[in-house]
């Protein structure tokens, strides 16, 4: 019996539409978080499994996103949601001026966004403290509403899951994955790879400013270590990795990986990130492309055998 | 010597060590494309086994130089056998090191943090001359003995690729695998070489953090591995040579940085200049 | 149909095209040769916009490639090749590499789905690989995947096809098989094609005319049996009697 990944994506949304009315959903955290990492792993998973592109300065519109949201409530005060509106806005007004990065090819993109997400940190950082609060950062306390904001994610998480699982079913995919593969091909089959390329990027970089800005308004607080913050860049990176790039289910199993670190990890953080580094590197050392993938390609026929279909 | 002259002085004295930082991460990159992200972690490596034996034995820390750079290449035998090796027969080698040792970098770090906790490290050395005069201005001993060691070691690799027929086999494949192939050289004995002396370097250049003030802490590899990437880039990925003026300039740049701007711009002035040189000639100012 | 006019390319201090200029007539099967290094692949590589030569330009029915992204060559100029080493995506199927030119080597929009997929589908199995349609392009063998790049390249429906050393290593059979595809696409897609080859006995069978580079330079043009009795020719590619 295979699912469709329609239906387990309608499940998937409708699993945390029903958390969210829980006890448990609006207490912890956690669910908050695993829809994070779902959106921005199929972000990410957009870039690298489908383009090409290994967004490692991510983070970075994370961080725009949600100090946007903290000096509008701080200065101005315009609360969220409409702050994130134009958190996102912003981040793809950034998105756009960096989209000359993507003519580096590889791993010098990869760099070279690692290096802007570090400049934005310390941008952050050298600005005047009047407008970002300092190293106490920004609180959100009259804009605390853990329910809407989760609501919200839940919407987020859902329009890109159905944004990448679209690209995925029709030849936008197609045109996106022989770009990762060879852009003078893609090219000669008439794919105006510019175009495409902007298309996922700015999905990419707005999805993760929005996310950022959510976050800030979920928890009602900013502060460097929140905004730029290397637990959040690490997770987004990783999580789907493991999970699997080049589907869309892949960054969904690989969010539940945060499970763990989610609940009891918060103690004992450091023992986790070490799992997660070395699964990492076995997960790219021998499984390639991640999880699903090499559970798809040697795990269900093998099961497929012994069921005798 | 001018204010600024003397800045600049200190820089190509960094810029020595930043050379050496950069050279394994060159090396390792130029013979088998893998993107070691976990070079800066190695260093600390070196530079926690500095540590450690000083804060156990209170041994010399000049000695923990040459045992650093053993342990770090027997390690990167190791971890060329169990990792690299694999990592080579990956669709993009580059890329999937690139993550890969990133992976390793992060467990790493965390393996830093637990095992010696979070505070920041150093050695103190005692010298006859805490500073040493250059034209009139003071240096310190242990910058002009870094920077010294960092030259003596950066000509002894060249010595080895140049004039050794091992090191002639390095410059080999890194100038045509599939000839030296073809030549009858045993690629992967090279690679596995090339990744050991390339973690050996990294080792030293650990052990010699203390004598440039540098901290040893856990989250301390990444910003070496960046640098190293940023001295290479410049410098060009498969040219040796090449890293020293990558690395001289690295630490001018640094210099005067920190002479106009606040200390703390220096990274981001890092990354405006790291920018600029990859978009123009991502292989390297000297790629050959 | 296909003009290059005065095209000139350096490498360095390498002049790979010296002041070329051709012409691909309507319907017509043009071979293109000469030894190696004599220019051949560069001039196709500039023609289907890999390359930008450095004076001189293609024309396509009047309309000028220069200042053309290479997906409007594609596109527009309806210029299509296959390669010397193939270039299949290796991580799309054989059935989704030929898809992706057929949706978007026309116009993107207006290709109805089940059209496009027909129509590819159909192209496969004019090359021979319609037992292959879910397999990856990577399990192919090296005659397989050149079929797979002609197979793209027609998708796009150019008028202009160029093939870079498609009969090299090919069995008599698959040749053959070549040369009736050629045949048919020429007289019923009424598509010209312009060859680069080193295999003379497929160049004499099916080419109408012939040009011979030499070093970048133009030194032939005619029918396939008078330019390769010319003397000159004959010269570059057995030597003169002349013992220096």
């Amino acid at each position: 019996m295979t699912l469709e990944t329609k239906h387990s994506l309608f499940l998937l949304i409708f699993f945390f539409l029903i958390i969210g009315l829980t006890t448990i959903g609006q207490s912890n955290p956690l669910f908050f978080y695993l829809m994070l990492y779902i959106a921005m792993g199929e972000a990410f998973n957009l870039m690298y499994g489908y383009t090409g592109y290994l967004p490692f300065g991510n983070i970075g519109f994370f961080g725009i996103g949600a100090y946007v949201v903290g000096i509008l409530a701080f200065l101005y005060g315009i609360r969220p949601p409409i702050s994130i509106l134009i958190g996102a806005m912003v981040s793809m007004i950034f998105s756009l001026i960096l989209y000359p990065t993507l003519k580096l090819k590889g791993i010098y993109f990869a760099i070279c966004s690692f290096l802007i997400s570090e400049a934005v940190a310390i941008a952050i950082r050298a600005a005047p403290f009047e407008i970002t609060g300092g190293p106490t950062g920004i609180s959100l306390v009259d804009c605390y509403n853990p329910l809407y904001s989760y609501y919200l994610m839940l919407l987020v998480m859902a329009s890109i899951l159905i944004i990448v699982h679209v690209i995925d079913k029709t030849e936008k995919g197609l045109a996106l994955k022989a770009i990762k593969e060879n852009v003078l091909i893609a090219e000669m089959s008439g794919v105006n790879s510019n175009k495409y390329k902007l298309l996922a990027w700015i999905i990419n970089t707005t999805v993760v400013g929005i996310c950022g800005g959510l976050t800030a308004w979920h928890i009602a607080y900013v502060n460097y270590e929140i905004a730029v913050s290397p637990v959040i860049s690490l997770n987004s990176i990783f999580l789907p990795i493991i999970g699997g790039t080049g589907t869309v289910v892949g960054p969904v199993l690989g969010a539940f990986f945060y499970i763990p670190m989610g609940t009891i990890g918060l103690q004992f953080s450091n023992f986790f990130l070490f799992i997660y580094g070395v699964v990492v590197l076995l997960t790219v050392t021998f499984l390639g492309e991640g999880l699903l993938p090499a559970v798809q390609r040697h795990i269900i026929p093998a099961l497929k055998k012994h069921s005798g279909e | 010597m001018s204010a600024i002259v003397s800045a600049i002085v200190s820089g190509v004295l960094i810029g020595c060590f930043y050379t050496i930082v950069g050279l394994g991460i060159s090396l390792i990159y130029g013979v088998m494309k893998v993107t070691n992200f976990a070079h800066g972690d190695f260093l600390m490596l070196g530079g926690y086994i500095a540590f450690l034996l000083y804060a156990s034995f209170n041994l010399n820390p000049f000695l923990s130089i040459p045992i650093a750079m053993a342990t770090l290449f027997i390690i990167g035998l190791a971890v060329y056998e169990a990792v690299v090796r694999n990592l080579m027969k990956t669709r993009n080698p580059e890329e999937s090191s690139l993550i890969a040792l990133y992976g390793m970098s992060i467990s790493l770090s965390a393996f830093y943090f637990i095992l010696c906790g979070a505070d920041y490290r150093s050695i103190p050395y005692t010298l006859p001359v805490s500073s040493i005069s250059i034209l009139g201005t003071k240096f310190l001993t242990t910058w002009v003995l870094g920077s010294a060691l960092s030259i003596a070691i950066a000509l002894g690799l060249f010595q080895f690729l140049h004039r050794t027929y091992t090191g002639k086999a390095i410059r080999a494949v890194i100038s045509n695998v599939d000839e030296a192939r073809c030549s009858g050289i045993d690629v992967n004995q090279v690679c596995r070489l090339a990744f050991a002396i390339g973690l050996a370097v990294a080792g030293v250049a650990g052990a010699m953090l203390p004598l440039f003030q540098q901290v040893i802490n856990p989250a301390g590899g990444i910003q070496y591995t960046v640098l190293a990437f940023m001295v290479a880039c410049i410098g060009g990925l498969n040219n040796p040579l090449g890293v020293t003026i990558g690395g001289l300039f690295v630490g001018v740049c640094q210099s005067i940085s920190n002479f106009i701007l606040p200390g703390y711009m220096w990274p981001l002035v890092l990354a405006l200049i790291a920018i600029i040189i990859l978009s123009i000639r991502p292989m390297g100012l000297l790629y050959r | 149909m296909l003009k290059c006019v005065d095209i000139t390319k350096r490498f360095g201090g390498l002049c790979a095209l010296d002041s070329v200029s051709l012409e691909l007539k309507d319907g017509e099967i043009l071979g293109l040769v000469g030894p190696n290094g004599a220019g051949k692949t560069t001039l196709l590589n500039i023609i289907s916009g890999f390359l930008k030569p450095d004076s001189g330009y293609v024309m396509v029915d009047g309309m000028r490639a220069d200042r053309l992204r290479r997906f409007e060559i594609c596109k527009k100029l309806k210029i299509n090749r296959t390669y010397q080493i193939p270039q299949p995506l290796t991580n799309l199927s054989l059935l989704d590499n030929v898809l992706l030119a057929t949706v978007f080597g026309n116009e993107e929009g207006q290709v109805d789905r089940e059209y496009a997929r027909e129509f590819s589908i159909r192209l496969l199995e004019k090359v021979g690989l319609e037992n292959k349609l879910h397999v990856r392009s990577d399990e192919l063998n090296a005659a397989e995947r050149k079929f797979l790049d002609l197979a793209r390249a027609l998708a796009t429906r150019p008028r202009v096809l160029l093939l870079d050393e498609i009969v090299a290593g090919l069995s008599k059979f698959e040749t053959n098989f070549i040369i009736g595809l050629l045949r048919e696409l020429v007289t019923k897609e009424k598509i010209s094609v312009l060859l680069v080859e080193h295999v003379m006995d497929f160049v004499v069978t099916v080419c109408d005319r012939v040009v011979i580079l030499h070093q970048g330079k133009k030194i032939a043009e005619g029918k396939p049996k008078e330019v390769l009795r010319h003397k000159q020719v004959v010269e570059i590619y057995l030597g003169s009697e002349k013992v220096e």
